[in-house]
Order: structure tokens, then C-alpha cells, then sequence
């Protein structure tokens, strides 16, 4: 994937993740001006026709405001990201000679939000016994309806999931030994954030980790092609 | 360090360390003064395939429920922050009648079954 194709690829991803998380916003009362100013920026990134640098620089403005107004991110990792892939598309378009450094900056830290999550799991014993997934189903906040907390009663099925989850994220970076494997990565990640967002009601962040993937293709082809 | 750089920093340098350790979680109870204590907004009981699939595009419900947890851990740090009480409380009385209300933020500790339970803070709802 060519410098340019990434960037517009992402560009389209982040605004559409954006603009779903905004029209949630305004139908359910919270911070109307803001997330109506941003759902307009959204579209003018779609649009494209030159927009995007006066588009970008208006989103990283917005999600300035929102931290200040939330007192940090509304939806913790998801936002963060957002925020993440936002100021390094802006710095792209803003400043074309750092673009490189800027797509690069994120496809390293998409690799890391995988390599560093699969690592602080896999010290602890608890993820690899099992008890830490049993516990995030049984007491923890996150299920989406009451009856999948049966699920902490399924030991075997909770140590594998925890353990292929451990898997993929710790062997991620290897993916970009080749594009294909890559794809394939890209695609298990991908149905992991899925499974996130039916199990957990974590909707945003399987709009939001996608918006990185451009960089990684373009990184991949990039360095090793 | 100004507050938007501290508030942009953890984004622009993140740490990743997602579900290090799964901590004591947090529950928000409310009751008519006397009564008896109930869950504000818990989730569902079930969900149907098709409110699975239409919760991965509109989840607004949801996302507000994830940040009242988010507000939530935050108050156990800091209970007395006026900032947090107020929203919180704003968020709790939205879906409540009229009326007095008392609301409680109570933690489930990991580890054991059933969970202990450890109440953080107990408040008449303005």
C-alpha cells in the first residue's frame, strides 16, 4: 500500500469511527456543540477535495476540547487511540516531510497496543491460569447482558480464549514479515476487537484499532514489501 | 506540565498495559430512602442476536455505562472531588422519577466467590 493510499484509507476509517461515536453522543445528551462541530469535521475529511489538513486540524482541536471537558479520554482506550491516529494523520497532511515519520510513528504503536497488552498478560498468572477472564466475567462491569457472567464457569473455555488472545497479540509483530501474513493478522485482530465489542459492549474500539491498519500495510510494504 | 499536554500525553505516548490485572469493580446502587438497594442501569438480562449486531453500530446506552465505570474508579481515588460527584450524579439522576434518591458506589473484589463487596461511598442524590 502506497504513502498516500494509507493515509487516505485511514483518514476515511477515522472519520467514519468518529462520526458514529458523535451521532451516539447527540442522541443521548452529552457535550451536543462539540460532537456536532466534530460529526461536520468528519464529513469534510470524507469528502475529501483537499479538505483533510483543515478537517484533521479541526479534529485534533475537537479532541483537545474533549479531554478538557471529560477530564481525559470518554472511552478510555478507544478515545486515546482516536487521539493517537488523529494527530499523526494531521501531522501527515500538515507537514508533508514528516508524513513518513508520522504513518510510521502510528503503525509502531499499533504494534505495540497488541505486544504490550499481550505481555502484561502473560506475566501474570492469573491470565495464564484463566482466574483473570473468569473474573472479568464474573465480576467486573464490562459484560454486555447479565447472562454471559455464566461464562466464568467455563474454566478450559476462559484458559484457551485467554491464551489465543495472549497469542495473537505477542505474536503480532511477526506479521510483518510478510503482506500476506499481515492480512491475516490484520483479520484476526480484527475479529478479536469484534468479539470485544459483542461480549463487552466495547463498540468503539472495533471502529476505531481498523483506522491504524493502512499504516501497518504501508509500514509492512514500506520496509520489507 | 500545562493540563493538555497531561491530558494528551497518555495518547500521544501510550502504555498499552489493557487488562494488566483485573481490580475490584465498581457498582453504582440506588434506593428510595429506606428501601431496599437495587442496580442503577445494570445491564440486561439477554441480549438477541440482532441487538448484538445492532449494539456494534449504536451503543450509546453502553459507551454512558462504560463511563460511569470510568467516573466511578475515578471517585474511589478521589472521593470527595466535586467534579466527579456532579457528574456522576447528574448521570444517575437522569434516569431516575422524581423524588429523593440515594445512591452508593460499592466495589466487587476479584479473587473470591462470591465476590466481597466493599461500599466506597454512601449519598443523598441532590
Amino acid at each position: 500500500m502506497s504513502l498516500a493510499a494509507a493515509q487516505g484509507w485511514a483518514e476515511l476509517l477515522i472519520a467514519l469511527a468518529l462520526l458514529q461515536a458523535s451521532a451516539e453522543h447527540l442522541a443521548h445528551r452529552g457535550g451536543r456543540g462539540l460532537h456536532l462541530w466534530r460529526a461536520g469535521l468528519c464529513l469534510l475529511l470524507i469528502l475529501g477535495q483537499g479538505t483533510e489538513a483543515v478537517a484533521l486540524a479541526g479534529l485534533c482541536l475537537c479532541a483537545v476540547l474533549l479531554l478538557h471537558r471529560w477530564r481525559g479520554p470518554y472511552n478510555g482506550g478507544a478515545d486515546r487511540m482516536a487521539v493517537l491516529i488523529l494527530f499523526c494523520l494531521a501531522t501527515a497532511r500538515i507537514c508533508p516531510p514528516a508524513a513518513e515519520l508520522a504513518m510510521g510513528y502510528l503503525a509502531v504503536q499499533t504494534v505495540l497496543s497488541y505486544l504490550v497488552s499481550g505481555w502484561v498478560k502473560i506475566v501474570n498468572p492469573d491470565w495464564r491460569n484463566g482466574r483473570a477472564l473468569s473474573d472479568v466475567f464474573r465480576i467486573s462491569a464490562y459484560p454486555a447482558a447479565e447472562e454471559l457472567r455464566a461464562l466464568a464457569a467455563r474454566p478450559r473455555l476462559l484458559r484457551a480464549g485467554g491464551w489465543a488472545v495472549m497469542g495473537l497479540e505477542l505474536l503480532f509483530p511477526l506479521a510483518l514479515l510478510s503482506g500476506s501474513l499481515l492480512a491475516a493478522a490484520l483479520a484476526a485482530t480484527a475479529l478479536f476487537h469484534l468479539a470485544n465489542a459483542c461480549l463487552f459492549g466495547l463498540n468503539r474500539f472495533l471502529w476505531t484499532w481498523p483506522a491504524a491498519y493502512p499504516a501497518l500495510l504501508w509500514l509492512q510494504a514500506r520496509l520489507i514489501g | 506540565m500545562t493540563p493538555t499536554l497531561r491530558l494528551l500525553l497518555p495518547a500521544l505516548l501510550p502504555s498499552w498495559r489493557f487488562f494488566d490485572a483485573v481490580g475490584p469493580s465498581p457498582r453504582i446502587e440506588i434506593r428510595r430512602p429506606g428501601g431496599a438497594w437495587r442496580p442503577h442501569d445494570p445491564p440486561p438480562p439477554h441480549l438477541a442476536p440482532w441487538q448484538v449486531a445492532l449494539r456494534l453500530v449504536w451503543n450509546p446506552r453502553g459507551n454512558a455505562r462504560l463511563f460511569r465505570v470510568s467516573l466511578a474508579e475515578r471517585l474511589a481515588d478521589s472521593p470527595q472531588d466535586p467534579w466527579l460527584l456532579a457528574q456522576l450524579e447528574a448521570r444517575i439522576a437522569r434516569d431516575l422519577p422524581d423524588g429523593p434518591w440515594q445512591w452508593r458506589l460499592v466495589f466487587l473484589l476479584p479473587g473470591k466467590a462470591p465476590a466481597p463487596r466493599e461500599t466506597i461511598l454512601e449519598r443523598d442524590l441532590p
